[in-house]
């Protein structure tokens, strides 16, 4: 609710002049029985017809003002609600790409989607409906209660009696209505995974012929959902009977007082009817009510997702840095995934000078790819210190293990609007990367994720685009895994001749890593031994034995 | 008239799938029926009630008329009460009727589709479309039908009335039914421009959420996100619009309806005057001026609803009616032996570059097959084939002698295990997704700890908090992707296959773990056809023949020691590895 409301707060005007208008609308619509009255009583009464052509007249001009406020208030309302959600739909998308890999691998990123898109729908469902008629509605009731003491203050304490009634029930229901429907909402995040996860695992699921079982799975998620609707439907479905029941019956008690007072000479015809036309726009407004209840209820649940995302705590990233002699150091530098005991990587101290390449070897989940994310400053560490020559970070170029390609042309996958890249660093990646063979044109388009392209040459581009901005350090995480020997080398010697770029080969091939400068072999996330190649021959055993492996066919 | 039909076919067809919900539908719209008419006849007696203002009070007459009122009153909640019950769970059984076919659907369709379909607009229709149509839809139907009983009720109950101001009223009622019907076609350009607008909106998003970590690492949020707010920009323009234009429908009636009362209210007051009919009846008659345009209003609503849901329910029809290539046939087990044969076989993905270019090759039962070349040279597209993933352009398969068109699809794969390039595994735990393959057969926690131990994937889940039952998705990070292949081959050997299939299966694995585990691989695949593409040789150096390809065509064939004698490409290929 406060999140909603600090969203409005840009809007104030349009939000304030929304509702009042709303609210001019409604004192015209309430006059309306007041002047019925008057033609009952006077005009009939007196048999004065001129009275009663005035009165008509008067009818009329009410509609046409309170007409001319509903358009301005409508309009106010609906740019209200779409640009407030807007803006709410801006912040989380900013506040997404500002989270660090830890922050979206906790919320996961089909749960982001759905609150990018179908949360703040709701909640702009919600603002809209609840501009025009949240206040408008008790204010019709409110007035319909004045203008009815106006009339007969006895009968009128009816009116507060039922309006009373209703809204405790109302609140009662709502406090209800809130928690099931969130339960609604992250079953449907459920539905959403499994959706995801039939077109995505398409192959596998084929391939293990367990097509009948992921259908069969599909419906238990969809069954819980349909309970879980039902549910939260069963809670607000019994307001509107209910609100419907309750006001009539007040009606027929309204009636009845009526006729009694209307016996002892308290009350005229024209005014039992006016208190009747009242009774029957606080029923309009209060079904109204309770429709508006169950969509701000929804919208209120779905900006509970958006906010709690919006105010998740970025995990911290630490921007002020230590200045070293070197291009980049780390000093004991330890980090966990889950921010526990289980360390990814431990205590690892290293250094990488101008120029220098660090070849990073190990079996697998020794920790490679995470001390790749960490000198990229994709995690930050959980402990230790890394610190940069002047105290600032360098340029880095990263191909991660995975890749995933944006849709769109070759050109623009390299180039990625980073506005420093120019059409000849274009070229110079797509001839570092060895993807000139299959690039024909820059335009050539990719389909979603470059499906289009095999596994091979979706990483070459994938190094293209690292290398294409020129970075001082360039990370090459597993980047050659899909290629053929021949490309390899081709590739291994082409990113050698790139001699003033640091660089960072993350690799299981000893080919790949043994002309580094240095090369680490990791072990369990620490660093075991460090050299290169000659002296790793001599003192590392895991080194060796990889190296034994690797080269034991030739003598096959 | 073309559009129109096909809506038309869509209601049918819709209609024909809620069928369980058929008897619910009648009863709701029956019960809307009856529930209107009782609403209405309130007023009416209310009326009556007024008429006994005059002089002396027949308290006797208020009482009785009360007490119809009141049992009418209760009777209406009540059925109220049961046609909303009835109302959403309609609506509730019918969207997820059309999210299960949805999504069954998802499995029979060819790989083709899915792959060259964008991932969320299948998505958004199994999610977004298939709930607008069960909202939209039936209940606009429900309202339809509501609406049309209530008008009718009225001018009835108007007619006996004053039959004069009944008539006036039925003249003047076609009249806002035009001005609302063209208002309407005037925005729907605008309702139209608005839903492109937020496809696009999704369609970015989408994508740009499934691309985090390479944003953050080209450090591009800055365009990205200024990106968004140019969608953004556009998307606010339009959407104020069409929302604005949409929500001036009721008011703009109301005004209508507004004169109308005026007039009632002049009309009936002079008649009154004039001795032509009662109080009351003037009372009751404007009751009836105001609700009488309720449903028109909430007719023309529904009108813009409908064909909103009829182009989302054609949407979803058209997605149904795909051609299919996946059947859910049970497999029955036949003897099965694993020797396979490639017969002039011919594959292009687009018609025009054969991929797979006249390929024959005889596969022995029981004997291991290495299949190297170049990326792109149609490696993984003769995995595809053999899986019938995709289908020959010509020349054939054969497995035992038998096309492998006479097999059925799953017949075919519950023999094969495939390990395929890119991991995927299903979101859940590590023990589910390990058993993913195993039918009919119970598998003891001992046994699935012995063969994950064999394949070096025991060694990292003992690190894992919850071990087998930890869960794991395509994003957790702290499971690498070695270890992810790890996990893949354990799960293809878990299904106890005949022919086995290795596509780059160790790529991120360390020559250590590989090593170990290739031993292991080794006793697994003993006794069972398997097929490895590999670039690096040394996982393939013992088959007991190589495959070279190039641009889909065998380029040359035979062990290991053979082909490196031979001097040709292969032994090029295997110089540079050794490099």
């Amino acid at each position: 609710m406060k999140f909603i409301l600090e969203y409005m707060k840009k809007y104030k005007i349009q939000c304030l002049i929304g509702p009042l208008f709303k609210v001019f609308e409604v004192v015209f619509e309430l006059l309306v029985p007041l002047i019925i009255k008057n033609i009952i009583d006077k005009g009939i009464g007196n048999n004065d017809s001129s009275y009663v052509k005035q009165s008509v007249i008067l009818l009329i001009v009410f509609a046409i003002v309170g007409f001319s406020c509903t358009i301005l208030a409508q309009y106010m309302s609906a740019y209200s609600a779409i640009n407030i959600c807007s803006d709410m739909r801006e912040d989380t998308f900013s506040k997404v790409l500002n989270f660090r890999s830890k922050d979206i691998d906790k919320l996961g990123t089909s749960r982001l989607l759905t609150t990018l898109t179908s949360d703040i729908n709701q909640i702009q469902v919600g603002i809209n409906l609840a501009l025009r008629l949240l206040l408008r509605s008790p204010f019709v009731v409110l007035g319909a209660v004045i203008m009815a003491f106006t009339i007969d203050m006895k009968i009128s304490l009816l009116y507060v009696a039922v309006v009373a009634i209703l809204a405790v029930i109302i609140a009662l229901n709502f406090r209800r209505s809130l928690p099931a429907y969130k339960a609604v909402r992250s079953e449907l995040d459920n539905v959403v995974t499994e959706t995801d996860d039939g077109l995505n695992g398409v192959r596998v699921i084929r391939g293990f012929t367990q097509t009948d079982n992921e259908t069969k799975n599909f419906k238990v998620h969809t069954d819980k959902l349909n309970q879980l609707q039902k549910a939260s439907a069963k809670i607000t479905t019994i307001l509107n009977p209910l609100t419907f029941l309750i006001v009539n019956l007040f009606l027929c008690i309204l009636i009845y007082t009526g006729a009694i007072e209307f016996g002892n000479g308290n009350l005229s015809q024209g005014e039992i009817i006016a208190l009747y036309n009242y009774m029957g726009q606080i029923l309009v407004e209060l079904i109204k009510l309770t429709n508006l209840i169950v969509q701000i209820s929804r919208a209120l649940a779905c900006s509970n997702r958006v906010s709690s995302v919006i105010e998740m705590p970025v995990s911290p990233v630490i921007d002020t840095y230590g200045a070293s002699s070197e291009l980049l150091k780390f000093n004991k530098v330890s980090f966990s995934y889950n921010d526990d005991d289980s360390y990814a990587l431990k205590d690892i101290s290293l250094s990488l000078r101008k120029g220098e390449s660090i070849g990073i070897i190990g079996k697998t989940g020794s920790g490679k790819s995470t001390l790749g994310a960490l000198i990229a400053r994709s995690y930050m560490p959980s402990e230790g210190e890394i610190t940069y020559a002047d105290g600032i970070p360098p340029k880095i170029g990263y191909t991660m293990q995975k890749t995933r390609l944006f849709s769109g042309s070759v050109e623009y996958n390299i180039k990625l609007d980073r506005e420093d890249i120019t059409s000849e660093d274009v070229d110079f990646a797509i001839d570092v990367s060895c993807a000139r063979d299959f690039v024909k044109s820059k335009d050539m388009e990719l389909t979603e994720s470059g499906k289009n392209l095999s596994g091979g040459q979706r990483q070459r581009l994938n190094i293209a685009r690292a290398v294409a901005s020129k970075p001082q350090i360039l990370i090459l995480d597993d980047a050659s895994a899909s290629l053929d020997a021949i490309t390899e080398n081709n590739l291994i010697e082409k990113i050698n001749s790139m001699t003033e770029m640091s660089k960072v080969i993350i690799s299981q091939k000893i080919k790949s890593v043994k002309n580094c400068d240095k090369i680490i072999v990791l072990d369990e996330g620490s660093i075991v031994d460090c050299g290169d190649h000659e002296t790793l021959l001599k003192n590392s055993d895991i080194y060796k034995e990889m190296y034994a492996l690797q080269t034991k066919e030739a003598t096959v | 008239m073309r559009k129109n039909k096909g809506s038309i076919s869509a209601l049918i067809r819709l209609l024909k799938m809620s069928r369980g919900s058929g008897p619910k539908l009648v009863c709701s719209i029956i019960l809307a029926a009856i529930t209107s008419v009782l609403t209405l006849l309130i007023p009416y007696f209310f009326g009556k009630i007024v008429d006994l203002f005059v002089g002396d009070l027949d308290m006797s007459q208020v009482t009785k008329y009360l007490l119809f009122i009141v049992s009418f009153i209760i009777t209406t909640a009540i059925l109220t009460y049961i046609m909303n019950t009835l109302n959403y769970k309609i609506s509730y059984d019918t969207v997820q009727k059309l999210r299960d076919s949805a999504y069954e659907k998802i499995n029979r369709l060819p790989v083709s589709y899915i792959e060259k379909t964008s991932v969320g607009s299948i998505e958004s229709l199994v999610i977004n479309d298939c709930e607008t149509v069960s909202d939209g839809l039936l209940m606009s139907l429900n309202q339809f039908f509501t609406g049309i009983v209530t008008i009718v009720v009225v001018f009835v109950i108007m007619f006996i009335i004053n039959w004069k101001l009944a008539l006036l009223i039925a003249v003047i009622t076609p009249v806002t039914l035009l001005i609302t019907a063209v208002f309407l076609s005037s925005i729907n350009k605008h309702l139209k421009a608005h839903s492109a607008a937020k496809g696009r909106q999704t369609g970015f998003l989408n994508e740009m959420i499934s691309n985090l970590r390479e944003i953050d690492n080209f450090d591009i949020d800055k365009s990205i996100d200024g990106k968004l707010k140019n969608i953004d920009k556009e998307y606010r323009k339009i959407a104020v619009k069409a929302t604005y234009l949409s929500s001036l429908v009721n008011p703009s009636t109301r005004l209508f309806n507004g004169s109308i009362y005026a007039i009632v209210a002049l009309l009936g007051a002079l008649s009154v005057i004039s001795g032509g009919m009662t109080v009351g009846a003037l009372s009751s008659l404007l009751a009836y001026a105001t609700t009488y345009m309720k449903p028109i209003n909430e007719i023309s609503g529904v009108f813009s609803e409908l064909s909103d849901s009829l182009a989302c329910a054609s949407r979803i029809f058209e997605y149904l009616d795909e051609e299919e290539t996946e059947s859910f046939d049970k497999e029955c087990s036949v003897e099965f032996e694993g020797n396979i044969e490639l017969k002039d076989l011919v594959f292009s993905y687009d018609g025009k570059r054969n991929v797979i270019d006249g390929m024959n090759l005889k596969i022995p039962s029981g004997t291991k097959v290495a299949i190297v070349g170049t990326t792109g040279c149609g490696k993984t597209t003769l995995i595809n084939l053999l899986m019938r993933f995709y289908e020959p352009k010509s020349g054939q398969i054969l497995v035992d002698g038998k096309p492998i068109t006479d097999l059925s699809k799953n017949e075919l794969r519950s023999h094969v295990g495939m390990v395929p390039q890119d991991t995927w595994f299903k979101t859940s735990t590590i023990k589910r997704n390990i058993l993913y393959g195993v039918h009919n057969r119970e598998v003891s926690d001992e046994e699935i700890e012995k063969t994950s131990r064999l394949l070096g994937v025991h060694s990292f889940v003992k690190h894992l908090p919850k071990k087998y039952d930890e869960f794991i998705t395509s994003k957790r990070e702290d499971i690498s992707d070695g270890q992810r292949q790890l996990l893949s081959i354990d799960r293809a050997f878990m299904s106890d296959p005949e022919i086995l299939i290795l596509d780059e299966a160790t790529s991120s694995v360390d020559a250590i773990t590989e090593n170990k585990i290739t031993s292991a691989v080794r006793v697994l695949c003993e006794g069972r056809t398997s097929i490895i593409i590999a670039h690096r040789l040394s996982t393939i150096i013992d088959a007991d023949m190589i495959v070279v390809m190039d641009q889909g065509k065998i380029i040359e064939l035979g062990d290991h020691k053979t082909l490196v004698n031979k001097g040709g490409y292969y032994s090029k290929l295997y110089d540079s590895f050794m490099q």
